[in-house]
């Protein structure tokens, strides 16, 4: 599938183990090495971006090559420091006796179910706000598929949540406000819990079309039956919720020349799941990438990878 | 005697339409008052329970995004268990 405007983001998921990192890394190499300003993130827990780029990486993004910076989001850190934002806050707001409970409160949070999740999405929500201003291209390595459909629901969902407490405080606020008419009293009464909530709902609301307008979401699948049945369902997911599919990439695809009795075997395995992939994901834009003789822990590899789906990052 | 009788009258009649206006006020305006504060207090109780959802072990997907609320809601946090009829908030260390 061709856009008419190519698109700032991408996100690249897949099942876990399929390579996402390696054409996440070799997607944003790509971009850089066409002169885009470019940004590759990672969101996975079990960071290995900096693995894959031979270089350290941490919470901040760092140039790593000429146009290329990456980053590791690091939910606990970012959890860690916007709790003690609030707990800031909150003690400057409250008294002395109460402040050992509010503590509780918000150490109680921080644990919370979530709680990681929403740091998460928040610091990407950060980062992704600087496409087309700061980097030309972002690209986001994903956590295996169940998670990135949730976190790119997300936003979605949250809007309206935070739109829903918005009118009820509307309410309540509205039923004040004819109290103190009754008594005689005009004046506006300003609300700060309404202001943050529209700041919040605000700034959910811009990831969730940057993530709806701005953004594809490549797939990485490998030849085999699990992958094939996951990238299906993600597909079906993705449709649902409204976002854009970029492309599906084929990766681990064991080359022609690839010789010995075990390898024809596979591959001949292999050229079924391939038929079946053409056939079941026809509507799509299919990339396949070959499986390396070396897996890909250095630069040359990578290079290879790089030039395999130079493709994709031509098409967004 | 004269000089007073004027005011006097102008006075009563004054007092008679406060009075009036007390009566009004008693059956319909208090009524209508008191109406309004519960419902004021209704709808602020209403929006507490949805920030506080996951006190109570409910999943709030927005617990994350609405914790910098807790200084602006403590206080009325604390009226809504005082009213409930609770010394101190029986759970899940959110006040006192």
């Amino acid at each position: 599938m061709l856009l008419s405007a190519p698109r700032p983001v991408c996100f690249v998921g897949g099942k876990g183990g399929v390579g996402k990192t390696t054409v996440s890394a070799a997607l944003a190499r790509a971009h850089a090495a066409a002169g885009r300003r470019t940004l590759l993130v990672s969101t996975d827990p079990a960071h290995s971006t900096g693995d894959v780029l031979g270089c350290r990486i941490g919470p901040e993004p760092v140039e790593v090559a000429d146009h290329l910076e990456a980053v590791e989001i690091d939910p606990e850190a970012v959890a860690d420091a916007y709790v003690e934002a609030v707990r800031h806050d909150v003690h400057r707001a409250v008294s002395p006796e109460v402040r050992a409970t509010v503590d509780r409160h918000l150490d109680l949070a921080r644990r919370g179910a979530g709680t990681l999740e929403s740091a998460l999405l928040d610091r990407l929500g950060d980062l992704l706000a600087g496409a087309g201003t700061r980097w030309d291209r972002i690209v986001v390595d994903t956590a295996p598929t169940g998670h990135t459909l949730r976190l790119l629901a997300m936003p979605e969902l949250l809007t309206a949540w935070v739109q829903g407490l918005v009118r009820q405080r509307e309410k309540a606020k509205g039923v004040d406000r004819m109290l103190r008419n009754l008594a005689g009293d005009e004046t506006p009464v300003a609300d700060p819990v309404i202001d943050r909530l529209h700041a919040q709902r605000l700034r959910l609301q811009r990831l969730r079309e940057v993530l709806h307008d701005d953004a594809l979401v490549h797939l990485v699948l490998i030849p085999e039956r699990l992958p094939i049945e996951e990238t299906a369902r993600a597909l079906d997911s993705l449709d649902a919720a409204g976002l854009t599919v970029g492309s599906v990439v084929v990766n681990r695809v064991l080359p022609a020349e690839a010789d010995g009795e075990f390898l024809a075997q596979r591959r001949a395995q292999q050229a079924d799941y391939l038929a079946e992939i053409e056939r079941r994901f026809a509507a799509r834009d299919l990339l396949r990438v070959t499986q390396l003789p070396r897996d890909v822990a250095d630069p040359d590899s990578l290079a290879e990878v790089q030039r395999q789906v130079a493709a994709l990052a031509t098409r967004g | 005697m004269n000089g007073d009788g004027g005011p006097a009258v102008r006075g009563g009649w004054r007092d008679r339409l406060r009075t009036l206006a007390g009566w009004h006020d008693e059956l319909f305006v208090a009524k209508w008052r008191s109406g309004l504060q519960r419902e004021a207090r209704r709808q602020e109780d209403d929006f507490l329970a949805l920030l506080l959802l996951s006190s109570y072990g409910i999943d709030d997907p927005a617990a994350f995004h609405t914790l910098p609320l807790t200084a602006e809601m403590i206080e009325s946090f604390h009226r809504w268990h005082q009213r409930e009829g609770h010394d101190r908030f029986p759970a899940g260390g959110v006040c006192c």
